[in-house]
């Protein structure tokens, strides 16, 4: 190809560029984010219901990453650079000049070198992560308060595979942790570092990971866990008894797992339970109806509504497969 | 298709086949060529997180192409012979809602489904009412707009970044662009859900320890050089390596692969294209694919209606009642909705060839999973199926209502590069009554 040849052409001619001075976020650019743009663009609510500008809040680092305005290493392709660079009677200037814009040069330079060195947050990634407390528990958790979660953390946990996402643009410190494509490399040992984030984990998706009853008992001290799925995981009732301090869970999902009816009273603590997930694993008709009991408000999922309407093509497979 | 289209997409499939033909001799690998489309994308991040909790995290969308008769499948008239018809109508397990008797399974899981009985659109003919449907503008010669899985895309990104994050089973491969936006928020056509994806394994001729060395070697330069050079082309080829790289060694490609489904998940969505369709659309959404769209055409029925639909609702019954129960018991039910659309319905009255004929002014779609109500009925036509009396859809209200399924931001305006806004919906609202 011609441009292969091109480019090799120039690389053994140029020589790369020495490393220059990183701009600290902390430092250099929250002081900008605070002082120009977070009065619109919060998380932090100030009447009730208020959602940041756009939909985007650039006063803590999720917002900023999540808000679809950072692309990373390439200021020139970042709204978040384009915007405040734009000529001063440009409609789409940030911030408008009624408030505030636009930015001093100075500063519009110092957001497209962070943006084009790869808007690190931190200056080094796994630095800084306390130890793992022994002694954590999920009352201790719900004792903690919700603040932001440390940047840290969430470099680690993402440098290890885990997809990490605030519920929702108005709720930036409560997050969900799921192992999208690396769930079949995750152990024990990755799912205890979500303990780093104990005090923001409200949903965690551990399905088809490599999660044992021995891991359960570090999911079990994530105790503002609303939403939990462990299907199609090797854990068994054993594990289960780990979790029976999660008293927020409302949404549970163990299909495809080997837990039976002696699972069944320990669900049938969460009062707050809206729906369980039962498909696939060894709970009998008998354990449901008991359940449903229970839990009367909650949807108790063991059958398709087709096998129960005996249509009989519709039934269970052999195997569970990817 | 108008002839415009191919010429306005010369960049685009030039730029493609050079990136393809770059990843083959620089790599020694063939990069699937259907894949072109999603190459160019840079997402380092996950997906951005939606307006509200508890949103639909993926969407199913189902196309009935050829214009759903509204009268034989979900608003039948039982108590209107003459409109009626031979349809036989039948109780479902959602108190007071009947539905056509051509859909038995349907009616088990009717308990999770929101009909839309007053669609509405303004187009008549099949390839603008195709258009509009999906795109939720009417056809223009000057500009083309972006399919809703593009929007998808676009607004809230993929949330898995190993494979395409929109893929578009079984139809034309007009649904799958991304128009004004770009070949890099369009998504994959698969003709058939057999083929899976192809061309995604390294070369025989390849060894793994030489085409790591290949891999490193082209790291090394590219870095070097991109180092020195920050344009946006080059990245772009950058992101092919990528994203072809990721592809070849994913454990989510097995996600394409319905070899490895048990057989009676297969013959419970049908032993047909449409049916294996769905399948494959549960298998990407488990894999956290965010737009699946998988068609069945075949509803021009002009001509021997009855006889017609009636066939093309055995298809569409296994593989829907298949697919909502397959969903709810997996527990994905609740983050994924399920869409089914049409461009239009088809005349009450019955014509010489016991056909029936195109009606824009009222039919069905409907909508299931992802927070919607179930057992839940908007909109009703008048006793003819011939006017919409309450609750009208239009097109872009039904994809603005998708969009709010997936907590997008459905007023953000997009503008083209022509320096036109544009909104998901074309400024049309979602029906926020559906939603529980």
């Amino acid at each position: 190809m011609r441009l292969n040849l091109i480019i090799l052409s120039i690389l053994f001619v140029l020589h790369h560029n020495g490393g220059a001075q990183e701009i600290d976020y902390k430092k250099q650019i929250a002081p900008i984010l605070a002082s120009k743009c977070n009065s619109c663009h919060t998380a932090k609510k100030k009447e009730s219901d208020k959602k940041p500008k756009a939909g985007l809040a650039l006063d803590t680092p999720l917002g900023i990453r999540s808000g679809g305005v950072l692309e990373v290493g390439d200021a020139l392709s970042s709204e978040l650079y384009v915007r405040v660079s734009l000529p001063k009677n440009a409609e789409d200037l940030m911030p408008p000049v009624d408030d505030g814009g636009p930015l001093s040069s100075r500063e519009i330079e110092l957001i497209k070198k962070w943006i084009d060195d790869g808007a690190r947050f931190s200056s080094s990634d796994a630095e800084g992560l306390s130890k793992l407390d022994d002694s954590l528990d999920a009352r201790k958790v719900l004792g903690m308060p919700v603040r932001e979660p440390n940047v840290d953390a969430i470099s680690h946990l993402e440098g290890i595979g885990a997809t990490i996402t605030p519920v929702s643009v108005a709720l930036p410190e409560y997050l969900s942790i799921e192992w999208i494509s690396t769930y079949h490399k995750i152990t024990d040992k990755e799912i205890e570092q979500t303990l780093h984030l104990a005090p923001n984990i409200v949903e965690l998706d551990l399905s088809r990971t490599k999660l044992t009853n021995e891991g359960l008992k570090h999911v079990g001290k994530l105790g503002r866990l609303t939403h939990l799925n462990l299907s199609r995981t090797g854990i068994d009732d054993n594990g289960i008894k780990a979790l029976s301090e999660l008293k927020s869970l409302e949404w549970l999902n163990l299909y495809g797992t080997k837990i039976t009816d002696a699972s069944i009273p320990i669900i049938a603590k969460y009062r707050d339970l809206k729906a369980v997930y039962l498909w696939g694993s060894s709970v009998s008709d008998e354990g449901a109806s008991s359940l449903r009991k229970s839990l009367p408000d909650a949807k108790v999922v063991r059958d398709t509504d087709a096998r129960a309407n005996r249509f009989n093509d519709l039934d269970e497979p052999n195997r569970f497969d990817f | 298709m108008p002839d415009n289209t191919i010429f306005n997409k010369g960049d685009e499939v030039s730029r493609r086949q050079f990136m393809i033909g770059a990843a083959r001799n620089c790599l020694g690998v063939s990069v699937l060529p259907m894949l072109g489309s999603t190459v160019a994308t840079n997402e380092t991040f996950a997906a951005t997180p939606p307006m509200r909790r508890g949103a639909a995290k993926s969407v199913i969308f189902l196309n009935m192409s050829g214009g759903m008769s509204h009268l034989d499948t979900f608003d039948p008239k039982p108590d209107n012979d003459e409109v009626q018809g031979p349809t036989p109508v039948i109780d479902t397990s959602a108190d007071n809602v009947r539905i056509s008797g051509f859909l038995p399974k349907t009616a088990s899981i009717m308990r999770h489904v929101t009909l839309l009985r007053g669609m509405q659109t303004n187009q008549g003919a099949h390839e603008q009412g195709q258009y509009l449907l999906h795109r939720s503008y009417p056809m223009r010669g000057t500009i083309v707009h972006p399919a809703l899985g593009a929007w998808v895309m676009r607004l809230s990104g993929r949330r898995n970044t190993t494979i395409p994050g929109f893929v578009s089973i079984g139809g034309s491969a007009e649904n799958a662009t991304g128009g004004f936006m770009g070949a890099k928020f369009g998504g994959v056509p698969l003709g058939s859900a057999n083929d899976g994806l192809k061309d995604s394994k390294r070369a025989h001729s390849v060894s793994e320890s030489d085409f790591n060395r290949r891999l490193q070697l082209a790291d090394k330069m590219n870095s070097t050089f991109h180092g020195k050079f920050k344009q946006k082309q080059i990245k772009t080829y950058h992101g092919l390596y990528d994203e072809a790289i990721k592809l070849m060694t994913s454990e989510d490609l097995k996600a394409f692969d319905l070899n490895h489904e048990d057989i009676k998940i297969r013959d419970m969505y049908g032993q047909n294209g449409f049916g294996q369709g769905c399948l494959l659309a549960r298998r990407l959404v488990e894999h956290h694919v965010r737009f699946v769209e998988v068609s069945l055409g075949g509803w021009d029925t002009h001509n021997d209606n009855f006889v017609s639909v009636e066939s093309r609702c055995q298809i569409l019954d296994s593989a829907l009642a298949g697919l909502i129960s397959d969903l709810e018991r997996r527990g994905l039910l609740d983050t994924t909705l399920v869409a089914l659309g049409t461009e239009f319905g088809r005349t009450p009255d019955i014509n010489e060839n016991t056909g029936r004929d195109h009606f824009p002014r009222a039919f069905s779609g409907l909508m299931a999973g992802g927070g919607v109500k179930g057992g839940f009925v908007y909109g009703e036509t008048d006793r003819k199926a011939h006017t919409v009396k309450e609750g009208v859809v239009t097109p872009g209200m039904f994809n603005a209502t998708i969009g709010h399924a997936l907590g997008l931001p459905t007023e953000r305006v997009v503008t083209s590069p022509s320096g036109r806004p544009f909104t998901i919906g074309d400024e049309a609202k979602p029906v926020k009554e559906i939603f529980a």
